[in-house]
């Protein structure tokens, strides 16, 4: 059994990126860049398109450029540049687009996990596949995580609201969420099976229309906080910044971001916390 | 309306203007027959032929505010004999516009009453390309939503387009004579006509590898925007992006400069030279691609200025 539970933990430091993003009014797409030789996270980005008023600066950029500075890249020779982003792995929320697609391509990358497909823009085969052969993007991994974080900034949007106010809505919460994947069009079949094992090719791969979703563990449900670690949070690059006030309150939240996005059953399918779940499961806040 | 008459120095065939500039477009190469339109998804809704009316009202005021497609190239209406009846199929909305039955329903009732049933409301789908050749129009109407033919929609953009190839050839000289790849940035004045240059930006890959001209300009300007917005000039007025800017670069872009052209809105794109890894005629079409949400009129120039050697060591411009 092929068990994704790290998979599932860097991204989950993706969406609690986004989430962030989300809080100080920036579009919740966001990614972080992970060192294959050492498991840490060196660089994250999220969208910075409002504040910069430059429709360029999506994610990708943003995490890529924190790298180029910090580790002196400006002005390299083109095969160090490349040779030291084949060592690191980007988790993206959202599928890159066109754009962001062929940017990880020219700067070297080899391998990027994502959440949900990026329906009108994406550059790893919803649309087209810029990347050609020189990376594997895998997708599906917290997909509804980044649909729901997506939805509350498009309610958030329509309501104008002077600050941004993260919150049960009852206009998305519980709101049906696209069909996963078509995983053919990403990744071939030997890559999926790599990834995922030959027991979840069975269920997702090629698979019409399917409302099941992929679990760090087959057959077993997930909520926000199973998958995330504090730890890992804490250890983001200049953590603070993401908070404008710079106070840094990582439990609060991760219980916020448990009760505000969908989970999984044992199933796969989604469902949304709701106060008679209480009772069934209760948020174990001393198991962060 | 009477039939536009062609310009003398348009060449349709070969779809240039003065010998300077030819036009761009991906569906220039696929008039065939055996071509499939790319395609989406409409909401459709069957009334009888008396809720003509208020139907018209109902989507003009209600619906199509809210929908950002452009179905300029379809018809509203079609006529279906169901039963022996006559009855009327109406385009609402693109398919993305409501994602449940109920929430189009709900918009419904509030002019139809009780009048209008489920059932009646239903997802079609439609050519989202515009035909190329009367054959085409007839075939995609048929097969799936009514279309209009008003003529090869590439052939009418060719000879309405409106150049000063003198100014143009300026702009080109200017965007020569860095010696590098280059891109500018300029603004047309939508009143005169008149094209101002606002950024010239060379390529800087060698610093950064992603630094090609046409990103460089797109952020010289946007931080002029912010600049100008934090200067508090009131003069200045506030632009969105590059939305509707005139773009010239030395070489096709590549795609991701030519999906940053797509998210900056821009207007036009004319580029010299064709180029490996070009996004534009030599793979994707990006900025003539109705499924990427934007697009802009696509030029080559092929007048004068093409024998000075510019500084191109790379695979990808």
């Amino acid at each position: 059994m092929t068990d994704l539970q790290n998979h599932f933990l860097y991204m989950a430091a993706a969406t609690f990126v986004a989430y962030r993003a989300l809080m100080i009014g920036e579009t919740p797409v966001a990614c972080i860049f992970v060192d294959n030789r050492t498991g840490k996270i060196v660089s994250y980005g999220c969208n910075n398109t409002n504040e910069s008023l430059n429709g360029t600066r999506h994610a990708e950029f943003e995490a890529i450029d924190k790298i180029m500075k910090k580790e002196n890249l400006l002005g390299a020779d083109a095969g160090v540049c490349a040779s030291h982003f084949a060592n690191l792995t980007v988790y993206v929320t959202i599928e890159p687009c066109v754009m962001c697609a062929l940017a990880l391509k020219q700067i070297g990358i080899k391998k990027v996990y994502f959440g949900a497909a990026n329906e009108r823009f994406g550059g790893n085969g919803t649309t087209i596949k810029a990347q050609g052969e020189s990376y594997d993007s895998i997708g599906g991994i917290m997909r509804i995580e980044a649909i729901h974080l997506l939805r509350s900034f498009y309610i958030q949007e329509n309501e104008s609201a002077p600050t941004p106010k993260v919150k049960k809505n009852k206009e998305i919460h519980g709101k049906e969420f696209p069909p996963n994947l078509d995983f053919p069009l990403y990744i071939s079949a030997e890559t999926f099976k790599t990834e995922f094992g030959e027991e979840r090719y069975e269920i997702f791969y090629g698979a019409q229309a399917l409302e099941q979703e992929i679990s760090p563990k087959i057959h077993l449900g997930y909520s926000f906080v199973d998958v995330c670690s504090k730890d890992i949070l804490l250890e983001l690059p200049s953590l603070d910044q993401l908070y404008l006030n710079k106070v840094i309150n990582v439990d609060e939240d991760i219980l916020a971001m448990a009760e505000l996005l969908p989970r999984v059953d044992d199933q796969g399918m989604p469902y949304f916390y709701s106060l008679s779940d209480t009772k069934k499961r209760k948020i174990d806040s001393s198991a962060l | 309306m009477g039939k536009i008459k062609t310009p003398d120095n348009v060449d349709v065939e070969q779809a240039t203007i003065g010998g300077c500039l030819k036009q761009i477009r991906r569906s220039n190469g696929f008039t065939g027959p055996e071509h499939v339109p790319a395609m989406s998804s409409i909401w459709v809704c069957e009334i009888s032929p008396q809720q003509t009316k208020k139907m018209v009202d109902v989507v003009e005021k209600k619906i199509k505010p809210l929908d950002l497609s452009d179905y300029t190239h379809a018809k509203r209406f079609r006529k279906v004999a169901v039963e022996g009846t006559v009855v009327l199929q109406v385009l609402l909305c693109s398919a993305t516009v409501m994602e449940s039955k109920d929430e189009l329903l709900e918009i419904l009732r509030e002019s139809f009453d009780t009048d209008l049933d489920a059932a009646k409301l239903f997802t079609h789908a439609i050519s989202d390309e515009r035909p190329m050749t009367k054959e085409q129009a007839l075939r995609w109407s048929e097969d799936y939503w009514p279309l209009s033919w008003k003529g090869n929609p590439n052939q009418q953009d060719l000879i309405t387009a409106r150049f000063d190839l003198e100014r143009e050839q300026m702009i080109i000289d200017q965007l020569l004579s860095s010696g590098a790849m280059a891109t500018i940035l300029a603004k047309k004045d939508p009143a005169t006509g008149h094209i101002t240059v606002l950024h010239i930006a060379t390529d800087n890959r060698k610093e950064h590898p992603l630094h090609h001209s046409v990103m460089n300009a797109i952020a010289q300007h946007a931080d002029g925007e912010k600049a100008h917005r934090a200067s508090g000039d009131l003069l200045h007025q506030l632009g969105y992006l590059c939305h509707d800017l005139l773009v010239y670069t030395t070489h096709e872009p590549c795609t991701m400069c030519a999906m940053a052209l797509v998210h900056s809105r821009v207007g036009q794109l004319v580029y010299i030279w064709p180029s490996r890894g070009g996004a534009i005629e030599l793979s994707h079409f990006i900025g003539d691609r109705r499924d990427l949400n934007w697009t802009f009129d696509i030029w080559r120039w092929i007048g004068s200025g093409l024998e000075r050697p510019v500084d191109c060591a790379v695979d990808e411009p």
